[in-house]
C-alpha cells in the first residue's frame, strides 16, 4: 500500500503535478461550493415573479389575500387582474396556472391580461392560481424552467412551474390526503389546487388558496368560472370541456361554436368527486364552472427529450407510434404537432364561445370582450405576436 | 344615347335583383339530401347519459321545434309524442350523476323503445359524439350503440365519429337508412329538416 502511494507521488512529481491531497481537496471543495451557489441562485431565480404587461383593458388589480387575509405575504397569495366594462353585464373568472406546467393555461390568461378589452360586464383573470407552484419545476422530469418566446422585439420569458405547490411552502405531505369532501388521494395531491376544492379556511396552504378562490367568487358574485388546463394525449380527459351540472347547456352551446370553428373538442359532465374545480367550486358558489383541457405533449409519459422546442411546438415522433396504434385520445401527427399557439388559441376561443353562450342563454349577463385572438388568428400569427418582450 | 345608358342600367339592376333572388332560393333549398321526415311532437332523451344530447336540444330550441326533453325519460313520458329521438353516447360521469349503472340505462332505453313501438311511433338514433382520437366513441358507447342502433328506424351520425364504419355496418345489416352529418353545422340543418 505504502509502496503504491510512494509510486504515485513519484509519478506525480515526474509529471510536475502537486501531490498535496489537502490542496486537491480544497480545490474540489471550492469548485463544489461554486457549483452549489450557482445552482442555488439559478433555482431561487424562479421565486422572482414574472413581469406582466397589462394592456389598456385592465381597469384594476386585487390580491387573493383581499378575500382571505391569512394568505397575505404567504406564497399562496396571487394577483387578480380586473377588466371591467363601462356597461353592466355578467362576470367571468379565468384561472390560469392551477397547474403551472400546463403552460397554455397561464399563457392564455396572460394573453387576456395584455390584449383583452371589455365593454360590457367584467372579466377577472388570475394568471397563477397556484402561485407557489410557479417557484420550481417538477423534480426528476427535466422540463425547461422557462418558456422562452421569441417575439419580434425580443425574448419573453414565462416560468413553467409545476403541477404542485412548492414542497418548501407546504411541508410535510401527509401519507394520504383527504379533502373536505372526503375525496382521498396520495399525499402530494394535498399540494394540487385541483384536488382541494372547496378548500378549508383553516387547512393547509393550498386548501386555503382553494377556499379563498371560493370566497372570491362568492364575494364578487361571479357568473362563470373557466379553469384552464392541459392534459397528456394518453388520458381521455383531453381536448375537452368538463362542466358543472348547472353549466352543461352553456358548455354544449360553446362546444357547438368551437366545433364550427373547426376545433375538435368533447364535453363531459363533472363527476360528483370533491376536489376538482368543476365540482367543489361549482357546488359552493352560484357560478357555472367549466374546466378546459388542451393537448400538451411535453407532459406525456412517452415523449422524447423535454426541450424548449417540444414545449412550444409539441412535435414528438414517439407519439406518432402511439397515434398509429390507437393508444391516444387525440388526432396527432408529429409533422403538425400540438403547438402552444394552437393550444392557447383553443383556450381563448373557449373563453369567447362561453361569452357567446352566456349572451344566448342570459342576455342580461352578457360579457362583451374584444381584442382576443382566437384559434385561427393564433395559428396564423403565432402567440409571440400578442405578448410583449421582457424589458 | 342617354336613353340607351338608362336602359343598360335598368337591365343591370334587373340582373342583380335576379341573381340575388336566385342566390336566396339556392340558400333556402340547401337541404341535405336523403334526410327522412318524422312527425312532431317528439321526445328527446339520451341513451347513455352523454351530454351530447344537449347540443341537439339547443338546436331544437333555437328552431322552435315541438319537442319534450327528459334526460331519464321513462315509459310514462313517451305518450303524446309521435317520434322518439335517442341521442346515443355513454358518459360514466353522466351515469354517475344520474345515479344509475350502464345496464340499468340500457334497460331504460329498451323500455322506452318498446313503449314507442306499441304507440306506433318512429324511433331515430343519433350519434353526435366528437371526433377526438377514437372517433368520439369508446367501448362503452359502442356497447350501447350495439344495443340501440339495430332497433331504430333511422340513424343520423356525425361522420367523424364513424371512421371505422361501425354504425354504417349496423345500418346496412339491419336495412336502416343512415344520414351522415359532415360537421356539427349539418346538425343545425338536419334536425329541423327531419321534423319540418
Amino acid at each position: 500500500m505504502d509502496n503504491n502511494l510512494n509510486n504515485n507521488k513519484n509519478r506525480a512529481k515526474k509529471d510536475g503535478r502537486s501531490s498535496n491531497p489537502r490542496i486537491s481537496g480544497a480545490i474540489l471543495l471550492a469548485v463544489s461550493l461554486c457549483l452549489l451557489v450557482y445552482s442555488g441562485r439559478e433555482f431561487l431565480k424562479m421565486h422572482t415573479p414574472d413581469i406582466l404587461y397589462p394592456g389598456p383593458g385592465v381597469t384594476g388589480r386585487a390580491q387573493l389575500s383581499d378575500y382571505a387575509e391569512d394568505l397575505k405575504n404567504s406564497p399562496g397569495d396571487t394577483d387578480i387582474y380586473i377588466l371591467e366594462g363601462e356597461q353592466p353585464g355578467g362576470s367571468m373568472l379565468v384561472l390560469g396556472g392551477t397547474h403551472n406546467d400546463e403552460i397554455s393555461g397561464q399563457v392564455s390568461a396572460i394573453t387576456l391580461i395584455e390584449n383583452a378589452e371589455v365593454s360590457r360586464g367584467t372579466l377577472y383573470v388570475i394568471p397563477r392560481a397556484n402561485n407557489s407552484g410557479a417557484t420550481y419545476t417538477q423534480e426528476m422530469v427535466g422540463n425547461p424552467k422557462y418558456l422562452e418566446l421569441k417575439t419580434e422585439k425580443g425574448i419573453r420569458k414565462i416560468r413553467t412551474g409545476s403541477r404542485y405547490a412548492n414542497f418548501a411552502h407546504q411541508f410535510p405531505d401527509p401519507d394520504v390526503y383527504e379533502n373536505i369532501g372526503g375525496g382521498t388521494y396520495p399525499g402530494p395531491e394535498s399540494r394540487n389546487l385541483n384536488r382541494v376544492y372547496p378548500g378549508r379556511a383553516d387547512g393547509l396552504l393550498v386548501e386555503r388558496v382553494g377556499r379563498a378562490i371560493v370566497d372570491f367568487v362568492n364575494a364578487e358574485k361571479i357568473d362563470v368560472v373557466l379553469d384552464l388546463h392541459e392534459a397528456v394525449p394518453e388520458h381521455y380527459v383531453v381536448n375537452c370541456m368538463v362542466g358543472h351540472d348547472r353549466a352543461m347547456e352553456m358548455v354544449a352551446f360553446a362546444l357547438m361554436g368551437l366545433q364550427m370553428q373547426g376545433i375538435d373538442i368533447k364535453m363531459y359532465q363533472s363527476p360528483k368527486v370533491y376536489g376538482f374545480s368543476h365540482r367543489g367550486l361549482g357546488d359552493h358558489t352560484e357560478a357555472m364552472v367549466v374546466l378546459a383541457e388542451t393537448t400538451n405533449i411535453i407532459q406525456g409519459m412517452f415523449r422524447g427529450k423535454p426541450t424548449q422546442e417540444l414545449l412550444q411546438d409539441g412535435k414528438d415522433p414517439f407519439y406518432d407510434i402511439l397515434a398509429r396504434s390507437g393508444k391516444i385520445f387525440v388526432d396527432y401527427d408529429s409533422e403538425r404537432g400540438s403547438s402552444l399557439s394552437e393550444r392557447v388559441g383553443r383556450h381563448l376561443s373557449t373563453v369567447m364561445e362561453l361569452t357567446r353562450s352566456i349572451a344566448y342563454f342570459s342576455p342580461e349577463k352578457m360579457i362583451e370582450i374584444t381584442g382576443v385572438p382566437e384559434v385561427t388568428e393564433l395559428m396564423e400569427n403565432g402567440i409571440e405576436r400578442y405578448l410583449e418582450p421582457d424589458l | 344615347m342617354r336613353k340607351k345608358k338608362i336602359e343598360i342600367k335598368r337591365q343591370l339592376l334587373l340582373l342583380i335583383v335576379c341573381l340575388f333572388l336566385l342566390g336566396a332560393a339556392i340558400a333556402h333549398s340547401q337541404e341535405i339530401s336523403g334526410v327522412k321526415n318524422y312527425p312532431s311532437p317528439f321526445l328527446m332523451t339520451s341513451a347513455g347519459q352523454s351530454p351530447d344530447v344537449l347540443m341537439v336540444k339547443i338546436v331544437a330550441e333555437r328552431e322552435k321545434l315541438d319537442f319534450a326533453y327528459e334526460a331519464l325519460a321513462e315509459t310514462a313520458d313517451v305518450g303524446g309524442n309521435k317520434t322518439l329521438l335517442l341521442v346515443m353516447g355513454v358518459s360514466m360521469k353522466g351515469l354517475g350523476s344520474a345515479g344509475i349503472k350502464l345496464d340499468e340505462e340500457i334497460a331504460r332505453v329498451d323500455r322506452i323503445i318498446a313503449e314507442a313501438r306499441s304507440n306506433d311511433m318512429g324511433v331515430i338514433g343519433m350519434f353526435a359524439g366528437g371526433a377526438g382520437g377514437r372517433g368520439g366513441r369508446d367501448e362503452l358507447t359502442d356497447s350501447i350503440i350495439s344495443e340501440v342502433a339495430p332497433n331504430v328506424d333511422y340513424l343520423v351520425v356525425i361522420k367523424s365519429g364513424d371512421k371505422d364504419g361501425f354504425l354504417k355496418g349496423i345500418a346496412e345489416d339491419n336495412s336502416i337508412p343512415l344520414t351522415y352529418m359532415n360537421t356539427i353545422v349539418d346538425m343545425t340543418k338536419i334536425v329541423p329538416q327531419i321534423f319540418q
